[in-house]
């Protein structure tokens, strides 16, 4: 994980902890708020015949200035910035604009409705909130670190689970032929090369064709080589006159066949030698003991398949 | 797994920190408007009270604390308590019902209520008779029926002010006047009234005379309406022959009267001679 997802956590972590709180703090001040006023709005109703309020059916114009210290005498017990007490009057007296920090609530009484003017003000980041907030921005690095510790730990499971598959189920081998550097090589160590002579090179590559192609021949040494297999060799022959490898003439595959066949098995000998569960599927049968050369014995490379091997170039 | 329930539970701890960090007090009000004090005598076990009655709050405190250190007072109540109303119907109460053992009242009022009959209240301490005026801050105003038609006039909202409501309406109805005709703006105070006045919202208001109302207005612009107007009376409840308790008062009310700020309350004669063996009403201070 980078820093610069790190970053990333660590600011969507603070910013939806944060907007939590936010809406959390808010929703609470609302609720304090009204309940407030409700506590308020009863002691206004317990004092109102009390109050020198103005009433018009009895010419009597009040007591503002008793009023307006019965008002301060309340806020100094609620004692908030958040919420005041502005104006308690009866409705005909109520001509002030009403922003939209003021709630007007009614009290009903006897003599008409009396009009409470409250004066709201949510203050949302006081000093404890801003401490929580810090809190928050701290909480959200140490998760983000925590995060970051889980995550590397869960790639490394993951990471070690595929080492764990590779081993189990290893990729089938194939050989490879490079016929611009005359070259085999396994697929399992590619930097391993062993180069070829002409004749073995496109001979090999003949057989290989031939046998895919006919599986249940049989080659034998005593027979000469089938028409068909000398064609491809030739073919490949030729191929490797196109990539200008070669200034000969076409060699004779008929010719010294055990040479080749030995060149050949030199070569995979070399290629393969890590591998020799895989040998046997691409190695030219070798004839053993006595009456080797007999009439049953077959070079022919009875298992190979197309994907086996793999021809660079052709 | 483990990060995701982490994660939830860190929101549900947030949402309740934001809920827990909301200063939520419950709100716990005293008493809020206060009518009444009240305070010991040194005779603690004594259960008698002495209650006093004026419209003015800070009075009533004072005299409330006076009464208390009273030795004449002690001997005989536990306690004084004193209280106030802003408005004219709790006096009538008092008066009226005889609740109050002191109160200070306009004689009017109790005349109203014949308390001095009922309850056989006597006036202690009187403040001197005032005249009353029409006050105009432009002319000296005219007692002419065409003079006030098209007038703004402030009178006081309380019907038993004689200086502010009673006189002014009084000659209205001499002259003949409709007072439904007039533009009348009622307030609630003489000093609510020579507010308007000189706020240019009326243009006479119907008060009483006092020194300082010269720096606001002239004093060529005032005509007098009725002299002899008595002033505000301290009046005691005497159903028994108790001229100790009257002394002890008066003497208290004249002590009072001379911290007062203003003048007018400075100016109190007492009604009664309190000799050593005989306590009598003085002459020519009866009631009108």
């Amino acid at each position: 994980m980078s820093k610069y997802k790190q970053l990333i956590v660590i600011i969507s972590l603070f910013f939806i902890l944060s907007s939590v709180f936010y809406i959390s703090v808010t929703q609470k001040g609302q609720q304090v708020v009204k309940q407030k006023i409700t506590q308020i709005e009863r002691q206004i109703a317990l004092d109102l015949p009390l109050l020198d309020l103005s009433n018009e059916l009895l010419k009597h114009s009040g007591n503002k200035d008793a009023v307006n210290s019965y008002i301060k005498t309340l806020n100094s017990y609620i004692n908030s910035n958040e919420l005041k007490v502005v104006a308690i009057a009866p409705k005909s007296e109520v001509v002030t604009p009403v922003n939209s920090d003021q709630i007007i609530r009614s009290l009903s009484t006897n003599n008409g409705l009396v009009l409470v003017v409250f004066n709201v003000q949510q203050t949302h980041f006081t000093l404890s909130h801003f401490i929580y907030y810090f809190i928050f921005l701290v909480l959200s690095v140490l998760i983000s670190f925590w995060v970051k510790f889980a995550f590397i730990k869960q790639s490394n499971k993951q990471f070690n689970n595929t080492q764990h598959q590779l081993i189990t189920e290893p990729t089938p081998l194939v050989l490879i032929v490079d016929l611009n550097d005359k070259t085999f090589s396994s697929s399992c160590n590619t930097e391993q090369k062993m180069c070829l002579a002409n004749k073995p090179l496109c001979f090999y590559l003949a057989l290989v064709e031939y046998c895919t192609n006919n599986d249940d021949v049989a080659l034998s040494h005593n027979k000469d080589v089938p028409e068909e297999l000398l064609e491809l060799a030739n073919k490949y022959f030729y191929r490797l006159v196109e990539l200008g490898h070669t200034v000969r003439k076409r060699p004779n595959f008929n010719n010294s066949l055990e040479k080749t066949l030995s060149e050949i098995r030199a070569a995979l000998d070399e290629v393969l030698s890590e591998y020799p569960e895989e040998k046997e599927l691409y190695y030219p049968p070798k004839a053993y003991g006595e009456g080797s050369r007999s009439r049953l014995h077959s070079y022919g490379l009875v298992n190979i398949r197309k994907g086996n091997i793999e021809i660079i170039g052709k | 797994m483990l990060i995701v329930t982490f994660l939830f539970l860190l929101l549900v701890v947030t949402w309740v920190c934001g809920q827990v960090s909301v200063y939520n007090d419950e709100l716990h009000f005293p008493v809020m408007i206060e009518t009444s004090t009240e305070c010991q005598t040194t005779a603690t076990s004594n259960k008698g009270q002495l209650i006093v009655f004026t419209q003015s709050k800070k009075i009533a405190k004072l005299l409330t604390q006076k009464l208390c250190s009273d030795n004449v007072v002690a001997k005989q109540y536990g306690s004084v308590k004193g209280y106030w109303g802003y408005r004219t119907a709790d006096s009538f109460e008092f008066v009226g019902k005889g609740i109050a053992d002191l109160i200070l009242a306009k004689n009017n009022i109790m005349a109203a209520f014949k308390a001095e009959s009922t309850y056989n209240y006597q006036p202690v301490v009187g403040f001197s008779d005032y005249t009353a005026f029409f006050i105009s801050s432009k002319e000296k105003p005219r007692l002419t029926k065409q003079y006030f038609l098209d007038k703004r006039i402030g009178l006081l909202d309380y019907p038993t002010s004689r200086s502010g409501h009673i006189l002014p309406k009084q000659t209205f109805k001499e002259l003949d006047i409709n007072i439904a005709n007039l533009k009348i703006t009622y307030a609630s105070s003489h000093n609510e009234l020579r507010d308007l006045l000189a706020n240019g919202k009326v243009d006479i208001i119907a008060s009483f005379w006092k020194e300082s109302d010269e720096k606001r207005f002239s004093k060529n612009y005032i005509t007098p309406l009725s002299n002899n107007i008595s002033g505000t009376r301290w009046y005691l409840k005497m159903q028994q022959n108790n001229t100790d308790l009257l002394c002890a008062v008066q003497e208290n009310l004249l002590d009072m009267s001379k911290d007062q700020s203003l003048h007018y309350y400075q100016n109190v004669q007492p009604f009664w001679r309190c000799g050593a063996n005989l306590v009598s009403l003085k002459e020519g201070d009866g009631d009108e």
